[in-house]
């Protein structure tokens, strides 16, 4: 990886530039980390590309006020997304605002050549059907502009760490344009000495000799006989073979790694290698060899290092079938790699209207960012409502999209809040009511949509109230505009990956 | 010298022929919506031009009786007189004998009547009312676009029945009115023509409103 | 070509609205270009009711039952009946039954008068104020000329909707009510094997007909059946009279005012005699 990065300049002499990456520290650099750096003066620019925190970010009223304290702000987006004018947000004066913002009109994924990956590890190569409009331009190609400009500046300027940026390995440039086909190549890897792709990453070498971006994809673009041609590559394949009717399509696209697709295949046979079910054969030990569907993900055989078609010798079954794991064998909880754990626990959310009666603890002891200032912890007995966020089926994300398409935004128009009937009745709360839900971090006010699917609880004898919203609306949008739910939500995250805690936390409801 | 009475004023005059005009025209025009296969014969663009014909005759249809009955009110306060004046038994002698007389008028004789025949008062009654109906619910029609279609749909029914009605009575009292009816031979002058009817054909027709325009004189002209 | 249907099973529609929005799509029908013009309804329902530029809806109907809530989702959009109450009303033959069961309206020869949009029992033909015509599910009749599905059976990723020989959607409709009645919603009922002469869109609806908004018994309305017998009533009525007429005209051949009589005692001669 560190020989494509940095290409000539990565020697055995220098580590292979290892020391130019950057290194982790003690500061949580997640998403909630990152705003917190903001207002602690530590992060001064930002970078957007299809990102919208003003909208999707957990306590996004606070994150716009911190895009307002950075020097300058770059959006890449489609269109002018409530980040990208976030100085227009209700409540923000832009005569107060000092940060430099920069728009950058991005292509739409019909307008331009890449890849496509889904949740089934499939890499899809797609081709460009229509230009972008105006200026918009496909991401790679703002990088690459943005990168040659950068290091210009470097260059000619110096300034900390420039080395970082103008010693980059950087040839996916074609004419002058960005070349989204030398990056597959890049990522797929090569021998550094002849250009030719690898078959996949067991051919990567730790001494130089190959290089590639990312090893788990290596496989995906290695066709050497057309090595400019995506469609002759795995990745562009789209063949609808389905040897014994599984549902593999092993031609459609390629599943990293080494396009299995199904991981941890060998548990799908026993231990004598007799698969469970003989309808679904992934892989089957006949007694003398392996036959497989799917490519097999443990050493199945001992393969000839010249031409790894010919088989030397068969490993028979044996009692492991999990290969990231150094024993091999399937673990009920993982060893030092988790904060918390080794067990799952029950926890109240960091917000919650009842005690934790199942451990004598309350919320999460190993998660973050519950001392930070910017939280606002909702208090109980002011906020005794139970709130969740969710999503529909008619928005995207932040609908900057979908409320720009008026089939999309007319099928769901408006921003709204669900209540249930016992609420609505205690709060004079009719359907289609204008309402307001609030705690301390903000106050929204959407419809109300009365309904019996929602239903009060009863907690340690209590009776607790749950409301919910979608999180699709904000203030920027050709066709519909709404509040922004997570302006109440709070950024606290989880223990491990600080993922925020969107889903459940408390607010009090009114009619407006 | 003959005497005759000026039985209808210019005033009336105008106002039959521009109604008979529309009615003709709007019967022969809604024709094509009325009876599908004419309007498929025809095509969407010539019944575009014979719609637009039925609406801009309706607007007649319906502003000149309005117009002239501001002119000159005393014509419908008459013919409200007249419609609901007191059922007496030339009245009921008529009407029993009305049928036969139509198919053997030289062996019926029909009793003395009236400014208005007792057949006649209860044709424009029927004529008057669906003429209202069929206005309103023409207009309605019309108005389509603004209109919840379950209102149409009545309409269009009033509208249907409104016509049956009207064409049937309408044929009657043009048959009669025109004179197409040999008894009634002549008679045609009354409301197409300079409105004055003979002594003679006054007396035979309305005995009774003969004798009183005679004694009267106002309305009598020699010629 | 044999009698095609499209089955709708609301047991397994998830409401996504696919079929709504690609039905617009396909027919390239426009939703507002403007800021914040769409009303919100109360419910995950994208508007009240069928317009002039939305010929398919998705209905939402929540009822309180004691095993809980009942989400009923409907498919709001024309029936294809085979006994249609739109062509019955036309004046102007813009609607016609293709072979296949479609009921087609033809939008040249339709000249926007609304008649269909009042006879239709279920309100389907909208009337579309920028076309001055009215419109409704052509079942894709585009799609289904060339061998293809209805743009919406197409699209729907539950499988809600399939497309095929009537018979056969029948069938298959029956036997998704007894597998439904098997899981507990006895209620669970087929909609449109028999209604206005047999539909050719069937609905499997699993809580009952009134829970989906399903009009029971759909028949011609009266009103439409009698707009149906006044025409020809019309026609009759107007040639007997007209026969009555001539008679009586006939029959008044060669008529002479007679002298007077007793009765008509100051009727003098006839103005053509005095002359």
């Amino acid at each position: 990886m560190l020989k494509e990065f940095y290409g000539p300049y990565a020697t055995a002499e220098n580590n292979y530039a290892f020391d130019m990456m950057p290194k982790l520290n003690k500061i949580n650099h997640t998403h909630i980390g990152v705003f917190e750096s903001v207002q602690e003066g530590i992060v001064k620019g930002m970078m957007c590309w299809g990102q919208n925190p003003a909208v999707a970010g957990p306590n996004s009223k606070f994150e716009r006020e911190m895009l307002g304290k950075l020097d300058w702000l770059l959006a890449v987006d489609l269109w002018e997304t409530e980040t990208a004018g976030f100085w227009k947000a209700p409540g923000i004066d832009p005569a107060q605002i000092q940060t430099e913002v920069y728009m950058l009109p991005a292509a739409g994924h019909y307008e331009k050549q890449g890849s496509i990956s889904n949740s089934g590890r499939w890499i899809q190569w797609r081709w460009k059907a229509i230009d972008p409009p105006g200026e918009a331009k496909d991401d790679l190609e703002i990088m690459h502009e943005l990168y040659k400009k950068l290091k210009e500046i470097y260059e000619a300027e110096g300034g900390p760490n420039s080395e970082q940026l103008t010693k980059l390995h950087w040839p996916y440039e074609t004419d002058g344009r960005a070349d989204i086909t030398k990056v597959a190549q890049g990522m797929n890897g090569y021998t550094v000495a002849d250009g030719k792709l690898v078959s996949n990453f067991t051919k990567l070498a730790a001494d130089g000799s190959t290089a590639c971006g990312v090893w788990i994809y290596s496989g995906y673009f290695n066709n050497n006989e057309a090595p400019n041609d995506a469609t002759k590559q795995p990745t562009g394949s789209r063949l609808k073979d389905d040897p014994g009717g599984l549902g593999l399509y092993p031609k459609w696209a390629f599943a990293w790694p080494v396009n299995r697709r199904v991981v941890y295949n060998r548990a799908s046979a026993d231990v004598s290698g007799k698969p469970w079910n003989a309808e679904k054969m992934l892989v089957s030990w006949d007694g003398a060899k392996w036959v497989n569907n799917d490519v097999p993900d443990f050493a199945f055989k001992v393969a000839d290092p010249v031409d790894p078609t010919i088989t030397l010798s068969w490993i028979p079954p044996n009692n492991t079938a999990f290969l990231m794991q150094a024993d091999g064998s399937a673990h009920l909880y993982g060893l030092n790699a988790m904060k918390d754990g080794p067990f799952p626990e029950h926890f109240e959310p960091f917000e919650s209207p009842t005690k934790n009666l199942m451990n004598g603890g309350q919320a999460s002891p190993v998660l973050t960012f519950g001392k930070a200032q910017s939280v606002k912890p909702s208090d109980p007995e002011k906020y005794p409502i139970v709130c969740t966020t969710y999503r529909l089926s008619e928005h995207w994300q932040t609908g900057g999209m979908t409320r720009n398409i008026p089939w999309l935004d007319e099928a769901m128009p408006a921003m709204f809040v669900e209540i249930s009937e016992e609420l609505a009745k205690e709060k004079g709360i009719a359907n289609k009511d204008w309402v307001k839900v609030f705690n301390d971090r903000g106050s929204i006010e959407m419809y109300a949509m009365v309904t019996p699917r929602f239903k009060p609880f009863e907690c340690d004898g209590k009776v607790v109230h749950q409301v919910g919203m979608p999180w699709h609306w904000g203030y920027a949008s050709g066709g519909s505009t709404g509040a922004i739910a997570n302006d109440i939500t709070p950024n606290v995250g989880d223990g491990n990956t600080s993922i925020p805690e969107y889903k459940a936390f408390l607010v009090n409801v009114e009619k407006a | 010298m003959t005497r005759y009475i000026q039985r209808h004023d210019a005033v009336k005059r105008t106002e039959h022929w521009s109604h008979v005009t529309s009615t003709i025209v709007l019967i022969t025009t809604g024709l094509f919506v009325f009876v599908p296969a004419l309007g498929e014969a025809i095509g969407k663009d010539a019944l575009g031009v014979i719609r637009l014909g039925h609406r801009i005759f309706a607007v007649t249809f319906i502003a000149v009786p309005i117009l002239t009955t501001i002119i000159r009110p005393k014509n419908l306060s008459r013919q409200f007189k007249n419609v609901f004046a007191p059922w007496d038994e030339d009245d009921k002698k008529f009407m029993t004998r009305f049928v036969p007389y139509l198919f053997a008028p030289k062996k019926v004789h029909m009793p003395k009547q009236h400014a208005v025949k007792s057949g006649q008062r209860l044709a424009d009654s029927v004529l008057v009312f669906f003429a209202f109906l069929i206005a309103v619910s023409g207009v309605i029609l019309w108005a389509g676009a603004y209109v919840a279609p379950a209102v149409i749909t009545v309409a269009l029914l009033i509208h249907d029945i409104s016509f049956a009605i009207i064409a049937i009575v309408g044929l009657a009292h043009a048959y009669l009115g025109a004179g197409i009816f040999q008894p009634y031979r002549g008679i045609a002058r009354v409301m197409f023509g300079d409105g004055l009817v003979s002594e003679s054909d006054a007396r035979y027709h309305w005995g009774y409103w003969a004798e009183e325009e005679l004694e009267s004189g106002k309305n009598v002209v020699e010629v | 070509m044999a009698k095609n249907a499209i089955l709708y099973d609301s047991s397994k529609c998830s409401a996504c609205k696919g079929c709504q929005v690609q039905c617009k799509q396909w027919n390239m029908m426009p939703s507002s270009l403007d800021r914040n013009a769409n009303e919100f309804t109360g419910s995950y329902q994208s508007m009240p009711d069928l317009n002039g530029d939305t010929r398919l809806l998705i209905e939402y109907r929540e009822s309180e039952k004691d095993a809980g809530v009942e989400w009923a989702f409907s498919r709001r959009s024309c029936f294809h009946c085979s006994d249609p109450a739109c062509m019955a009303v036309c004046p102007v033959g813009a609607y016609s039954k293709l072979e296949d069961g479609t009921v087609k309206l033809d939008k040249d020869k339709c000249i926007g008068c609304k008649y269909c949009n009042g006879a239709c029992p279920f309100g389907v033909p909208k009337y579309r104020d920028n076309f001055k015509v009215s419109n409704k599910c052509t079942l894709c009749d585009d799609r289904t000329g060339m061998g293809r599905e209805p743009a919406c059976v197409q699209t729907c990723p539950a499988a809600a909707l399939t497309y095929g020989p009537r018979d056969e959607i029948v069938a298959a409709g029956k036997a998704r009510i007894e597998q439904l009645k098997t899981e507990g919603f006895t209620k669970a009922e087929l909609y449109g094997e028999t209604e206005m002469g047999g539909m050719h869109v069937l609905h499997v609806a699993p809580y009952g007909l009134e829970a989906h908004g399903l009009v029971r018994d759909a028949q011609m309305p009266t009103l439409v059946s009698m707009l149906d017998i006044i025409k020809p009533l019309t026609g009759l009525g107007i040639a007997a009279v007209v026969g009555g007429l001539g008679a009586s005209f006939l029959t008044g051949r060669g008529y002479l005012r007679d002298e007077p009589d007793a009765e008509t005692a100051s009727a003098p001669k006839t103005a053509k005699e005095e002359k």
